[in-house]
């Protein structure tokens, strides 16, 4: 029986692709790759790793690519895998136990996001729903980003099952800085085509006008997050928000000038919403420490800096909203220290400082801040505070 | 007066503390070097934080404030 059929769909990934089919060769019962045009050496890569290749001509569509290929699977169980991901070593007790459960219908897996290839220890953990039952009630739908539809949660419960999470952990970098643009380039094109197949979808929206304003077109991208943001309009009394993308749109909004924000918003509102429907959201804490900071309550920046290291360090950040790990590791410990020394807390800023000399992001700043605080000290005669001495 | 002078010397220190030629990184947090967005996947089926939770920059700053 097949038990774990492994999917991914691929063009032109003659780089990408063994590493990725290499790390799922020890689960995988049977292996599935569509092709969807490729002009490289992809298909042959695949059937040397022992893949069954499908070809599927690309109809400007992932999800009707993905769903291609989930009807060729066999298994109880698919794993979706993209070709600029690998699956980490996975334990076998731990694939037992979220294959062998009979009352989950879906696993969120975590995915490491990769910002640098040559820096595996420097990213963001976010959930990804990729180890699913193969059931033909689950199936994607959208251009680009593919969802479950219906939702999984709903189906799941129809069904009487759950969503689970597993600790099953991809690493992917497809968001190195060499690749992004022609992704964000494309993935711009296939925003503009699902929303005229579906308008007003708020997910696509955010996503749409977060890409207009990444490659710089900002007067439409501002248009695009207005529309998505009179959505927001009515539900703002709401305990819950009714999608994650909530948090970046957000965040686009938090960027604004009080007088540029949408009618029925204001800066008070979407400061409140932050914190009641995302308290452990990365990017938005790391907004509000900004403009602590740029107001000068320096006291509220180090908190809220401290708090995004403590998250950091625990990857105990809202997993469901993505983001820049600088914000959690060396940018937020540069800034912290920032914030101490314009309190006048020298020794525990150098420590921050000092704590950075050796990063390759913010090494040069840290020395910089670093003379600068000995240059406070000359001059104002401040001593280092000596650590107490342990008794007893 | 020579408490006076180290009166004026500290706040002398606090302004310059305040002024002191810092770097900082203040990014937009979801630009990485390039421009980057980050998709953010529509994991309906993960329970958003509870609202409980909203509480935790406050006990954090909290327990600042006693250290």
């Amino acid at each position: 029986m097949v038990r774990l059929s492994v999917c991914l769909i691929a063009r032109n990934e003659e780089q990408n692709l063994p590493r990725a089919l290499k790390s799922i060769g020890g689960i995988a019962d049977e292996v599935i790759v569509t092709d969807t045009g490729s002009t490289d050496a992809t298909a042959d890569i695949a059937s040397q790793f022992g893949a069954q290749v499908h070809h599927f001509p690309w109809c400007d569509d992932f999800s009707a690519a993905r769903n291609f290929t989930l009807g060729q699977a066999r298994g109880r169980w698919a794993l979706w895998l993209d070709a600029d991901e690998e699956l980490l070593p996975v334990s076998d007790e731990e694939l037992t136990r979220s294959l062998e459960s009979d009352q989950v219908l879906a696993y969120n897996v975590i995915r490491q996001d990769l910002v640098r290839s040559d820096r595996l220890d420097l990213y963001a953990q976010m959930w990804q729903l990729r180890l699913f039952r193969l059931d033909p009630d689950l199936r994607f739908r959208g251009r680009c980003h593919p969802q479950f539809f219906p939702p999984v949660h709903e189906t799941a419960k129809g069904k009487g099952l759950s969503v689970g999470t597993s600790t099953i952990t991809l690493r992917h970098d497809g968001y190195v800085p060499a690749v992004l643009r022609s992704k964000l380039e494309r993935g711009l094109r296939l925003l503009e085509l699902e929303l005229h197949d579906r308008p007003g979808q708020f997910y696509y929206l955010v996503e749409y006008g977060r890409t207009l304003l990444a490659l710089e077109n900002d007067e439409r991208g501002w248009a695009v997050v207005a529309e998505a943001a009179e959505q927001l309009v009515p539900v703002l009394n709401h305990r819950t928000p009714f999608s994650s993308m909530i948090a970046p749109l957000l965040e686009c909004l938090l960027q604004l000038p009080e007088d540029r924000l949408p009618p029925g918003i204001t800066m008070n509102t979407l400061l409140d919403l932050s914190e009641r429907w995302f308290p452990r959201a990365a990017p938005l804490l790391w907004i509000r420490a900004k403009r602590e900071f740029d107001n000068g309550s320096f006291e509220e920046a180090e908190g809220v800096l401290r708090l995004l290291l403590e998250m950091g360090r625990a990857h105990s950040y809202d997993r469901s909203v993505s983001f820049n790990p600088a914000i959690i590791g060396d940018d937020a410990l540069l800034n912290l220290g920032a914030c101490l020394l314009r309190q006048g807390k020298m020794d525990e800023a150098e420590r921050c400082f000092k704590g950075l000399l050796k990063s390759d992001t913010r090494g040069s700043e840290a020395r910089s801040n670093l003379d600068a605080t000995g240059r406070l000290r000359r001059d104002f005669g401040v001593r280092r505070t000596r650590p107490k001495a342990k008794h007893g | 007066m020579k408490g006076h002078y180290r009166k004026k010397s500290k706040k002398a220190l606090q302004v310059a503390c305040l002024s002191a030629c810092l770097v900082t990184a203040w990014a937009a947090p979801n630009y990485a070097d390039g421009g980057s967005v980050f998709p953010v996947p529509e994991p309906a089926s993960i329970a958003f934080a509870a609202v409980g939770v909203a509480a935790a920059v406050l006990v954090h700053k909290k327990k600042s404030r006693k250290r």
